[in-house]
């Protein structure tokens, strides 16, 4: 911790919020959208479709 | 029949897993992973038997009054409406002739989840000081003492850190399952472990360092550790210089402490401990997570603050891979606001018990930080992890049995078995047995609920809709849904404590009708409501920043990290971290006995009435390494009973060579629901941890005044297995 230099704090700082955002805005709504796509694409596909989700 | 599914925030334990329940006919039917892939192996079998539990046949479901004696479980049906006239008619009967200090409520929000401050609203709004809860003893308290340090309680960056202490905590597969898997993904991804236990723990297997260090350790450790560090210049000079208070006494406070005198104290080799030091302070970004261990120690408030200042003196305060410093969501009104602590008289906040013995997480010092909180955090109040500004439950305690320095007579316990939550059960026994009206809120007939005047059935998390903001612990906010329908005359305890307002005229300051219209005043402040949150997804998480304190300083009356405390020394406390050595084992109880440790299937005293549940862990079993075992001759599956001065526990033996020799481990919060009717209050004195322990002064942490848990002197006899009990349900 005690090497690191203004310039890397920085870097590792815009890097964090940048994750941060992806996370909020692409892996936190339903599933329709980029979210959706991720997960259709990421998860094992269902043998038998789940119930809708609500609302 | 139609089916729904909706995301929720699992409240089966504390650590509010997001998963998805499936409900047909109003009834829930499965609890799943989550649909995110991030989220999805966030997920346990207790969570899993959420069906079973909100579906039990012995789950509350109608209103109780009582008809024996005060414990003899022996009840008459009544409506809601007539429970809650009568509850307020008494309870105000009380008020009037002890005082609204007479009023003690005790609950657990990880319980409830619901109660959006209602409960300290309403008490703040009638004068009444005394609330406690289960954190007290169990990240509230780490929360009030980390403020003092640096005026808020940080959480661990998992996803960018390269070093992981854990202090005895233990999270599994199975038991804190969201920081298991941060961990492991930590550890995929190649950041050290290091584990600090007397065990030989499933963390400890295999982390990179193991510390089996003496139970009840854990201040010296890391004197220790910080005498490596300063030593060998290990820590951020300019950070230290720029911002941090009291480096040069603390310093010598250290300097007191020499490896060799460590390596004694704890029993781990002086090499160890310097190469555990050497990695964490070199670790580019490290946290020591949140432990329920150095909660529960005779030094627990010198222990929690060396963490603090632990994480600040290496730079990890407020960086990525360090700890960061959240603060309130912008986006979602804060509990503290709705619990109006302005409201509550300074007369009132002084008779709070604990406010002059014990003090660190009491409104007295919520008081000393209110300037700088509100100066930093824009709230004179900051109500984190529920435990900031409690009273102190042994002092409660002893005010219910003794009436001393006051009376208290209404106590009102919501999703808590108090009786078994706290030290000196035998206390709050006699506690209770001295009230004029006892209210539970709960699930279950527990041997709480068992003892009093009124119960009232509450809901569970699939028949509610809920956001979850973590108490302010993380920023992030989290979707639960109602998929299911709670039993007709249940309510959840928003509903509860806005109902027995309206019974005290309070109704202008309750003017939310139902718990949803409390969600949707919360997200006001975005211009949302409930419904649009839902709409759009399941989760929120704010934008990180790092290193706030540039502009504002640090919530701590210097606005520096105080590594001396002002706050402690101006309430005559030693304001550097020290080491206070526990009880010592003596002829007469020759172990090291520690408690407070949980079982996979159940959380705090909770599901043994669940069999799915119960069938992973019958009985309760005592820990014990085979070098005692044989000394004393004992077998595995001896029925045994642990002794302390105090009190004793039944248990079942259980020989593990990863015990540390001279410890044993007792198990936490057991009692025996298949015993209802035939042992006395379902077998809650037969091996409830909360016995063995004395709450005396002598024996608390001074600051805060709670139990030393952890290496307690006890000894352990054969005995005969308690003959009511079913191994098998």
């Amino acid at each position: 911790m005690t090497q690191r230099s203004e310039w890397k704090q920085r870097k590792l700082e815009t890097k964090a919020k940048l994750m941060a955002w992806v996370a909020n805005r692409l892996f936190s709504t339903r599933n329709h959208g980029v979210d959706g796509a991720v997960k259709r694409a990421l998860l094992p596909q269902k043998k038998q479709g789940s119930p809708k989700l609500e609302n | 029949m139609s089916t729904k599914m909706g995301y929720s925030i699992c409240s089966i334990c504390d650590i509010g897993c997001q998963v998805r329940t499936e409900a047909t006919g109003g009834k829930v039917t499965r609890v799943i992973a989550h649909d995110n892939p991030l989220l999805a192996k966030n997920i346990c079998f207790k969570g899993v038997a959420a069906p079973s539990i909100h579906n039990a046949d012995d789950r509350l479901r109608v209103p109780l009054k009582r008809m024996g004696e005060r414990g003899d479980n022996r009840w008459e049906e009544i409506s809601y409406e007539q429970a809650m006239d009568e509850i307020a008619a008494k309870l105000k009967t009380v008020i009037d002739q002890y005082g609204p200090e007479g009023f003690a409520v005790s609950t657990s929000g990880w319980n409830t989840q619901t109660t959006q401050s209602a409960d300290r609203r309403f008490m703040n709004l009638i004068g009444a000081p005394n609330w406690i809860s289960g954190v007290a003893l169990c990240a509230g308290n780490t929360a009030a003492v980390n403020r003092l340090t640096y005026g808020w309680f940080p959480m661990g960056d998992f996803a960018n850190t390269n070093c992981i202490v854990l202090f005895g905590h233990n999270p599994k597969k199975h038991s804190w399952t969201p920081i298991y898997n941060m961990i492991e993904a930590a550890r995929e991804r190649g950041a050290k472990v290091i584990v600090l236990d007397p065990r030989v723990s499933e963390q400890a297997e295999v982390a990179d360092l193991h510390l089996s260090l003496r139970s009840g350790t854990d201040a010296a450790m890391c004197l220790g550790w910080l005498k490596v560090i300063f030593d060998e210049g290990l820590y951020d000079r300019k950070f230290v210089e720029n911002w941090c208070t009291g480096f040069e006494a603390l310093k010598a406070r250290v300097d007191e402490y020499p490896l060799d005198r460590v390596s004694e104290i704890t029993g781990v080799d002086a090499a160890l401990i310097a190469e555990a030091a050497r990695m964490y302070a070199t670790a580019d970004g490290a946290i020591i997570p949140w432990t329920p261990i150095t909660d529960m120690q005779i030094s627990s408030t010198s222990a929690i603050r060396l963490h603090s200042i632990l994480r600040a003196v290496t730079g990890n305060l407020d960086v990525v891979g360090g700890e960061t410093l959240g603060g309130f969501n912008p986006d979602m009104i804060p509990e503290t606001e709705l619990a109006m602590h302005d409201v509550l008289s300074h007369e009132q906040k002084k008779k709070q018990l604990g406010y002059e013995k014990h003090p660190a997480y009491t409104y007295r010092v919520a008081e000393m930080l209110k300037e700088p909180t509100e100066r930093v955090w824009g709230y004179p109040y900051a109500d984190l992890v529920m435990g900031c500004h409690m009273a102190n439950p042994s002092e409660v305690f002893r005010a219910m049995a003794y009436e001393d320095p006051y009376p208290i007579k209404a106590f009102f316990a919501l999703g808590n078995n108090a009786l078994m939550s706290y030290p000196n059960q035998h206390q709050i026994h006699k506690a209770m047995m001295n009230q004029d009206l006892i209210v539970a809120h709960e699930l279950f007939m527990t041997p709480t609920a068992m003892m009093a005047d009124y119960v009232l059935p509450g809901d569970a998390f699939s028949e509610r809709n809920h956001i979850a903001d973590t108490w302010n612990w993380t920023t992030r906010l989290g979707l639960s849904q109602k998929v299911a329908e709670p039993p007709e005359q249940a309510s959840n305890t928003y509903q509860f404590w806005r109902d027995l307002a309206f019974r005290f005229g309070l109704e202008e300051h309750f003017p939310w009708a139902t718990h949803d219209d409390v969600l949707d005043y919360r997200l006001s402040r975005s211009g949302r409501s409930f419904s649009d949150f839902e709409a759009r997804g399941f989760m929120e998480i704010p934008t990180p920043h790092f290193r706030k304190y540039r502009k504002t300083g640090f919530a701590t009356p210097s606005g520096k990290v105080e590594l001396s405390s002002s706050v402690l020394e101006d309430l005559g406390f030693d304001p550097l971290p020290y080491f206070r050595e526990g009880p010592a084992p003596c002829e007469q109880y020759p172990y090291r006995a520690f408690n407070g440790v949980r079982e996979d299937p159940f959380f705090q005293t909770g599901q043994r009435n669940i069999k799915e549940l119960r069938d992973r862990c019958p009985t309760p079993k005592i820990f014990m390494h085979p070098n005692d075992a044989a000394r004393d001759g004992l077998a595995e599956g001896d029925w045994v009973e642990l002794q302390t001065a105090v009190g004793s526990v039944s248990a079942e033996l259980s020989i593990k060579a990863n015990m540390k020799e001279g410890h044993l481990r007792v198990p936490h919060g057991w009692w025996y629901p298949e015993t209802v009717g035939r042992a006395q209050l379902a077998g809650a004195f037969l091996s409830s941890d909360a016995v063995l322990c004395s709450d005396e002064d002598e024996f608390l942490d001074a600051e805060q005044g709670i139990p030393h848990f952890k290496g307690f002197p006890a000894r352990i006899v054969k005995a005969a297995r308690p003959e009511l009990i079913e191994v098998a349900l």
